[in-house]
């Protein structure tokens, strides 16, 4: 009997406090319309009021989509269109109450798993609707950090995910992004950028396969997948998505949040000639964030993120710096930095010529 | 000799178009049972549908049933289809 007595000496702390269904009744509600990445909806750094519920509404969409500039197609499947799905943002003890649909249109069954909800697999058990259905789940969000929402349909859980199904659930301390001092850190403007790593199948010419229906291109991704080799990595669901028009754009001395999320596959991320100036590349708030890194490391099956403050102008290129997924497969992106240079920083001495002796 | 006729034969009823078109597609689901579908080789799980006869598991192919779509969201013709539900049925009989 020493046992149970050891157990409920041990009981749960004291600072966790469930709340009964007519207290969770009482919360106030607030409705949060998504935006698509790379931007993310407007938000409270620092929450003003007491814990509410944030109503979300995603549509599932599966859709043909063009990933590179040789026209490959993916018969793609997406929360509301895009790659990645929208990220959502809400305060730590705050409650998510999201809708998905699965558009009447859709072929395929899907479902959502929350890495930052507990119990019944995320919430996957308990969103699986079919085309023409939608499903309601709420669930607390008790941890801050950034964190992966995915599909995972029971049997085909890779497959909906290495074909676009994922996003950012960003919960913040209810006080605010911290230093390891406990000094507050703001940002001006959050980026999310969602990495994925594609399997599209060649056909015996060596040319990338185009699919009629999205259950047609199963069978050969499958097998693609099986060697783990991607055949394109991209940000945001295409080569170049955050180049040229949508490149990601900042000012000297804007303090920019960078979101990555990697549901399948791990990437490390880097901005060339910045910094990660406070990095949590676990994306976990409550763990003191790391300064000054020139390269972090999200692992796949979760997102991070990273602040930094820009002091110089110029076209930066934000990627993975295994620099062949980045400049052969894909993966990497702009961020065009509008202000003054900095002499003090970098200056050339002396432009290239001739050499002299 | 005999043996190499009745082969041939055998050979003769099978569509190979049926077994492609699981293989590309429909073992999406089949293989492993997504959402309750009958899984390839299940015998009691086929075993009802296949009493139902071809004309009813056709009928669930072109029109989808539940979490199945129609055509099983292939692109294929009747033919193609009723072939890749030969193929399940006779893998799981
Ligand atoms: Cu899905």
């Amino acid at each position: 009997m020493a046992a149970p007595a050891l157990a409920k000496g041990k009981s749960s702390p004291a600072a966790e406090k469930f709340l009964s269904e007519p207290e969770i009744a009482k919360l106030k509600r607030v409705k949060v319309d998504l935006v698509a990445p790379p931007m993310v909806h407007k938000h409270e750094q620092v929450a003003s009021g007491a814990p509410r519920i944030v109503e979300f509404r995603m549509e599932i969409e599966e859709k043909k989509m063009v990933i590179d500039d040789n026209g490959t197609t993916l018969q793609a499947m997406t929360f509301n269109g895009s790659m990645p799905g929208p990220t959502m943002v809400v305060s730590a003890g705050d409650y998510v109450e999201l809708t998905l649909v699965n558009k009447a249109s859709n072929a395929m069954p899907h479902n959502v798993d929350f890495h930052a909800a507990t119990g019944a697999l995320g919430g996957a058990k308990l969103t699986n609707v079919n085309p023409g259905e939608q499903v309601t789940l709420r669930f607390k969000a008790d941890r801050p950090g950034t964190f992966v929402y995915h599909c995972a349909p029971e049997g085909m859980v890779p497959w909906h995910v290495v074909a676009g199904m994922s996003g950012t659930l960003m919960v913040l301390p209810r006080d605010g992004l911290k230093d390891p001092a406990g000094n507050l850190l703001r940002y001006d403007t959050a980026y999310t950028i969602g990495e994925f790593d594609l399997y599209i199948p060649k056909d015996e010419n060596g040319k990338y396969k185009d699919y009629k229906t999205l259950a047609e291109s199963y069978g050969d991704t499958a097998e693609v997948m099986r060697k783990l080799i991607p055949s394109h990595i991209v940000f945001n669901g295409k080569v170049g998505a955050l180049t040229g028009e949508g490149a990601l754009k900042a000012k000297v001395g804007e303090t920019v949040l960078l979101i990555h999320s990697q549901a399948n596959r791990d990437t490390r991320p880097h901005l060339i000639g910045g910094h990660g100036d406070w990095v949590w590349e676990t994306g976990k708030f409550a763990n003191p964030p790391e300064k000054d890194l020139e390269t972090w490391f999200i692992r796949g099956g979760s997102a991070g993120a990273a602040l930094y403050t820009f002091k110089q102008p110029g076209v930066y290129a934000y990627l993975n710096h295994n620099l062949i997924e980045a400049f052969e497969l894909g993966a990497a992106g702009h961020i065009v930095v509008e202000g003054k240079w900095n002499d003090d920083l970098m200056k050339q001495i002396k432009a290239p010529g001739p050499i002299v002796a | 000799g005999l043996a190499s006729v009745a082969a041939t034969a055998a050979a003769q009823t099978v569509n190979p178009a049926g077994e492609k078109l699981y293989k590309t597609a429909c073992i999406a689901c089949h293989s492993t049972g997504v959402a309750k579908a009958p899984k390839l080789g299940d015998k009691n799980a086929w075993a009802p549908l296949i009493a139902s006869g071809m004309d009813a598991m056709m009928e669930i192919a072109v029109k989808g049933k539940g979490a199945m779509p129609p055509r099983g969201a292939s692109s294929a013709d009747d033919a193609t289809l009723q072939a890749a539900v030969e193929y399940m049925v006779q893998a799981s009989r």
